[in-house]
């Protein structure tokens, strides 16, 4: 009986977090000679709770997981040219009245940016205009795709048990990359 | 190999759960650290601590259920498999874990119930409301400081200060730190205590009025007004004693914010590890409760099993689970009873095929033994002690003319059987030498002698009468020879007991003529002489044959009832003053003085036996004639203190060529056998105590 109870419970947590369940939208790829930059938007994501963690000073990471497949129409799947992982972490110094902002691409740091302007900090954690995110080949390439998806913070389940959101895989417009000459 | 698994299976459980306790312990001691230190709000990993925590804690709980449920399940299925010892196995499952879960259980909700206050108390109204408001002096504190340096950059400004007189005076004028002039993005004037300290800055962050944390705690506030190109720059200076108190209210405050957003962690954390206590508990408790009912289960089991085995016959079952306290005890007495059981079959089994051996053997000698009474002439009548006949074979049946039936009654109510029936029950009286007798039985073809001997059945042990075997001969033939050679015998001496007075008288006719012839002086003389030896020797000869003419021509038994003490005592009589030194006299213990025999025979019986009792006393002696009941008859006893009969003697007494005597017939004790027997009786002769013979006579009753 109580497993059963268990059950139900679990189904029906899950089914509340589907209501609320953050999106990465809309996804745009955008080529500049062989680089490929995003333009993206998480919404859903940061909600009170989570403004209030980062208010809080706790540290409050979001990671972006990048996928670079160029489609195969004849084939079952299509062929993963790349994985990319961008990820954005923000404290806040309670001292300085600052919140800082760490971005790296593949443990490698992007940049770092502090202010004191929350909303500053927090569109700049869920959205990007022109994130570099892939280098492609400079023969060129097409049917060219981005998937991606966001990993951020830890919910509990039945209250003792820790768990990641993370938000459904996002696909990006086709694109290609045309050769360029040497 | 059963008790080899068993050992391997117990140490494997001993294995997983030492293994599993040190891994409560090991965690346990973790939780205990992580807590401490997700609790020091000086942990910038404290949200991690607490992630790796709960899963830790999420883990072992897992574990711990997934063994309590294993072991409930395994439980349930032996339940429900029926195995011996699931009932109570179950039973005392559920008795220790409710005995621990109530309590436990009880302590968990209330110990958790305890910190849950404890913690929602943390962020209570009260204490949240210190909070801000601390951090809400801190940020009027700083914002006063940093409202009073844009004040003193407005000045600075509009005063125009150009030279660094000017500015080291209204540097000193206004209590300031530093006093800055950039154009552009260069700084081209500045006055401070330590200028050295005071670096340049970007326009940029000059405009955002950054407070800066300087290495000796102090903190510096830069407040700019830009006019044009040109920025001028007033900076405050907090005393670190005064910084570190604001930094540590803000960081008091950012710290009890911290936890508040991380409360449910904390709570989840402590709920994690408080129920893995509980599971840990409950599962020591299942886990102490299932080792004890195993301990007394399995033995139990391990003997009902070995029980089972017994009962179908398998006596090499031993009970080889170990056990321990009064179950080893148990267990060894079974082992021993298993092994006595197996010992005491294997004994019968051999002696069963011993006994089949045996019974072989005797089969084979019963019927060789059957065989040999078949084909014998000896009649064999076996007795048991009760009178029933065991054994008659052909030849008994042949020689006594029995029917079918036959019994101790027939042997009594046939009066030719009787003196074996009387020969029987002497020789039950008298445990001596086995006894025999012949016995004459009327046939078709004449008188049949028999002798029959009668031997006892003694049981193997102790000595003890079981009955009777008879063995009987056919001495009829025997008999007859007997009787011839004792009539050649009684011819050859008649006819020398003639010729010895022949001689005497011839000698005496001779001596008469010699002298007649010669004229003898003395011829009357020897006339009377010769005359008187020839007369003398002539009337030896008439008595001689009166004696064998009574011998030989006994007259028929005539029975009658007859006063027995009156007729010995009329015996006795005849021998009055006969020798002067022998006494003679009657005793009689007759409960009934009339007997059914011949008087005249049995009278004549007893004066031969008297005759020969005064013959063996010689001069001096005493003579009893003594009358007695016997079961079924009388006895008549006559008893010498005379020189007595040798035992070599005994057996040729009765015969009639036999005499002790320097002159006789030798039939006078023959005559005795001879109307003893025709009275159907018997008689033999023993030693007399302290010396002489006795006489015995036993005759049936009719």
């Amino acid at each position: 009986m109580g497993v059963v109870l268990a059950v139900f419970a679990s189904a029906a947590s899950l089914a509340a977090a589907e209501a609320v369940r953050p999106r990465l939208s809309p996804l745009v790829a955008e080529v500049r000679g062989t680089d490929v930059l995003l333009k993206f938007r998480l919404d859903g994501a940061l909600n009170p709770e989570l403004a209030t963690r980062i208010q809080a000073g706790l540290e409050t990471v979001i990671r972006y997981e990048i996928r670079l497949y160029r489609h195969n129409a004849h084939w079952f799947w299509d062929y993963r040219l790349g994985t990319r992982q961008y990820r954005a972490a923000v404290t806040y110094d309670p001292v300085t009245h600052e919140y800082v902002l760490v971005e790296t691409m593949d443990e490698k740091r992007l940049s770092r940016f502090t202010t004191r302007d929350f909303a500053d900090v927090a569109r700049r954690l869920v959205s990007q205009e022109s994130l570099f995110a892939f280098r492609v080949r400079s023969d060129g390439l097409t049917n060219l795709y981005v998937t991606m998806r966001a990993t951020f913070d830890s919910g509990y389940l039945f209250t003792i048990i820790p768990v990641d959101s993370r938000t459904e895989w996002a696909e990006s417009n086709r694109f290609e990359v045309k050769a360029v000459a040497p | 190999m059963k008790l080899l698994t068993e050992i391997q299976r117990r140490r494997k459980d001993n294995g997983l759960i030492v293994g599993l306790a040190l891994a409560v312990l090991i965690v346990w001691a973790a939780v205990s650290v992580l807590q401490r230190r997700a609790d020091d709000p000086a942990t910038v990993t404290r949200g991690l601590i607490l992630f790796v925590l709960s899963y830790l804690n999420i883990t072992l709980i897992a574990a711990v259920l997934f063994v309590f449920f294993r072991t409930l399940f395994k439980a349930w299925l032996e339940r429900r498999r029926g195995e011996l010892g699931s009932r109570f196995k179950t039973r005392l499952l559920v008795t220790y874990l409710g005995l621990t879960a109530i309590p436990i259980g009880l302590l968990f909700f209330t110990a958790n119930g305890l910190l849950q206050r404890s913690i929602d108390r943390w962020f209570s109204t009260p204490v949240r409301e210190v909070v801000d408001k601390a951090r809400m002096l801190e940020d009027m504190a700083e914002k006063r400081i940093t409202d009073e340096a844009l004040a003193d950059a407005s000045a600075l400004a509009a005063g125009r200060h150009s030279t660094g007189a000017d500015l080291e005076q209204f540097r000193s004028e206004h209590r300031l730190d530093s006093v800055e002039i950039y154009q552009g993005d260069r700084r081209v004037a500045i006055a401070a205590e330590r200028a050295e300290t005071v670096p340049a800055l970007p326009a940029e962050q000059l405009l955002a009025s950054k407070i800066e944390v300087l290495p000796d705690g102090s903190h510096r506030y830069r407040a700019a007004r830009a006019f044009g190109d040109t920025i001028w720059v007033a900076g405050v200076r907090i005393p670190p004693a005064e910084a570190r108190t604001m930094a540590a209210i803000a960081e008091a405050w950012s710290e009890y914010r911290k936890l508040e957003v991380q409360k449910p962690a904390i709570k989840a954390a402590n709920i994690s590890t408080f129920l893995l206590i509980t599971l840990a508990i409950l599962f020591a408790s299942l886990w102490t409760g299932l080792t004890l009912a195993r301990r007394i289960t399995e033995p139990i089991a391990a003997l009902a099993e070995s029980t089972r085995r017994l009962h179908s016959g398998d006596l090499s079952a031993r009970v080889q689970t170990p056990a321990t306290d009064e179950l080893e005890v148990l267990v060894g007495s079974f082992n021993r009873m298993a092994a006595g059981l197996q010992e005491t079959r294997d004994a019968l089994v051999r002696s069963n095929e011993d006994l089949q051996s045996s019974n072989l053997r005797l089969d084979l000698e019963r019927q060789l033994l059957a065989t040999v009474l078949q084909s014998v002439t000896t009649g064999v009548l076996a007795f048991d002690a009760d009178g029933k006949v065991l054994v008659c074979n052909p030849a008994a049946r042949a020689l006594l003319l029995l029917e079918d039936h036959v019994s101790m009654e027939t042997l009594r109510e046939r009066p030719d059987l009787r003196p074996i029936a009387a020969l029987l029950e002497e020789a039950s009286a008298r445990p001596g030498a086995p006894p025999s007798r012949e016995v004459a039985i009327s046939a078709e073809g004449g008188e049949r002698r028999l002798e029959v001997s009668a031997r006892p059945l003694a049981a193997p042990s102790a000595g003890e009468r079981r009955g009777w075997v008879l063995a009987i001969e056919d001495t009829t033939h025997v008999a007859r020879e007997q009787k011839l050679a004792a009539w050649s015998e009684v011819a050859r001496r008649v006819a020398h007991e003639i010729k010895n007075p022949l001689t005497p008288i011839r000698l005496s006719a001779e001596r008469i003529a010699r002298r007649f012839a010669s004229g003898a002086p003395d011829l009357p003389q020897a006339i009377e002489r010769g005359t008187k030896v020839i007369v003398e020797e002539v009337d030896f000869l008439k008595s001689l044959v009166d004696e064998f003419s009574r011998f030989a021509r006994l007259p028929e038994m005539r029975p009658e009832p007859t006063d027995l003490p009156e007729l010995a005592r009329s015996a006795v009589r005849l021998f009055d003053g006969a020798r002067e030194g022998v006494s003679i006299r009657v005793e009689s213990r007759l409960s009934q003085a009339t007997v059914l025999l011949d008087p005249e025979q049995i009278k004549r019986a007893l004066i031969n036996l008297l005759d020969n009792a005064l013959e063996a006393c010689g001069h001096a002696g005493e003579i009893v004639v003594r009358l007695s009941d016997r079961p079924e008859g009388v006895t008549i006893e006559v008893a010498d203190t005379g020189r007595g009969v040798p035992a070599p003697d005994r057996d040729k007494l009765f015969l009639p060529d036999f005499t002790t005597k320097g002159r006789g017939t030798g039939l006078g004790l023959a005559i005795v056998s001879r109307i003893v027997a025709d009275h159907n009786g018997t008689i033999r002769v023993e030693d007399n105590r302290p010396r002489g013979a006795r006489f015995i006579i036993e005759l049936p009753a009719a």
